[in-house]
């Protein structure tokens, strides 16, 4: 996103389409990536407004086990109470206008 | 701790359904169906071609589940998900159908099923629809049909397959169309079919599978310049850090 950004305002105000960070200040960006290990970086990269939680079963053989997915999620040391539940919650209810 | 504390609020962003082909034929139109066994000698989208769930290829028949609504509801049970949303799974390759009719078929069929056969069984399950992006028009159409009488919520533009970049002013009809219904619309990662068999190749799938998406392209326009709507990158920016094994 730092090179799409860097690369669009080279070009003039007036032809310039959106900046990806003003997409995200506006809540119309999102990704999925909330289960991941890297969560925590893309929490202070991207902010935990546009972060999404995923059980994507049944692709994972790994992942099954709902219970403890949710327990990993809110077992996290590395993201805030506030954080968890934007990820596995809030953002999802905004993203899909629940 | 309290009741919220013991019993937090979830909602799966991202789950799947294993549609098979022999399940989607029978909600195409006669002229398909009743070229059944011609129709199934290949398959009907460009196929998966891998099976990632299963580790190094060691194959055991318990790691591959194709569940129907029953076993994913107990899921939800088991989790105690207030919802979740569901894709597809080999039809996430829509993208790579070259013939416009024949993605439209299609994509109708796959709404129709997921509709039938999981939305309209649990109020639990939600859907997004297939769209047919080889005709914007169409597409704009179905995304309409998808949301107003199946109760979706939103479309899934395809990752990979389509000969201009999303952000293609070609498009615009189903992005003005998604901010009149002011849904949301999901870009999911799919695996390139290009040397396909190379993925059957122990970890090179999972590396591979999530460098799909052209950020440079796809952010360009549209969707930025359209207030009510909502775009969604599955699993883009996660799996750079752990790199190739």
């Amino acid at each position: 996103m730092s090179k799409i950004e860097e690369r669009l305002e080279r070009v003039s105000p007036n032809e310039r389409p959106v900046l990806p960070s003003e997409l995200l200040e506006r809540k119309q960006l999102y990704f999925q990536c909330g289960e991941e290990i890297t969560t925590k970086r893309d929490v202070e990269l991207l902010g935990d407004d546009c972060l999404l939680w995923a059980s994507e079963f049944p692709h994972e053989a790994t992942r099954t086990d709902m219970r403890k997915l949710v327990k990993e999620h809110f077992g996290r040391k590395d993201l805030s109470r506030e954080a968890k539940k934007k990820i596995i919650y809030d953002n999802a209810k905004r993203f899909y206008a629940l | 701790m309290t009741n919220r504390q013991r019993n937090p609020r979830i909602i799966d962003a991202d789950g799947h359904v294993r549609e098979t082909d022999e399940e989607i034929i029978e909600y195409m139109s006669a002229a398909y169906r009743n070229r059944r066994d011609a129709m199934l000698y290949f398959p009907l989208t460009p196929h998966h071609g891998w099976h990632r769930s299963i580790p190094a290829n060691d194959f055991r028949p318990s790691d591959f589940r194709v569940p129907d609504w029953r076993e994913w509801a107990s899921k939800l049970d088991e989790g105690n998900f207030e919802l979740t949303v569901l894709y597809p799974t080999r039809f996430m390759h829509i993208g790579q159908i070259g013939n416009p009719p024949y993605a439209v078929e299609l994509c109708r069929a796959y709404n129709d099923y997921l509709h039938d056969k999981f939305l309209s069984r649990d109020r639990r399950f939600r859907g997004m629809a297939l769209l047919p992006l080889q005709d914007p028009s169409a597409a704009a159409k179905e995304l309409r049909r998808a949301v107003n009488k199946c109760g979706m919520l939103g479309g899934i533009l395809p990752a990979d397959g389509l000969p201009l970049p999303l952000g293609h002013r070609q498009y615009w009809p189903l992005f003005q169309e998604a901010d009149r219904l002011g849904c949301a619309l999901s870009i999911h990662s799919c695996n390139s079919l290009r040397d396909n068999d190379r993925y059957l190749q122990p970890n090179e799938a999972p590396v591979q599978q999530h460098h799909v998406f052209r950020p440079d392209e796809q952010t360009k326009k549209s969707p930025a310049r359209l207030p009510r709507s909502r775009l969604r990158l599955g699993r883009v920016l996660n799996e750079q850090d752990r790199g190739a094994s």
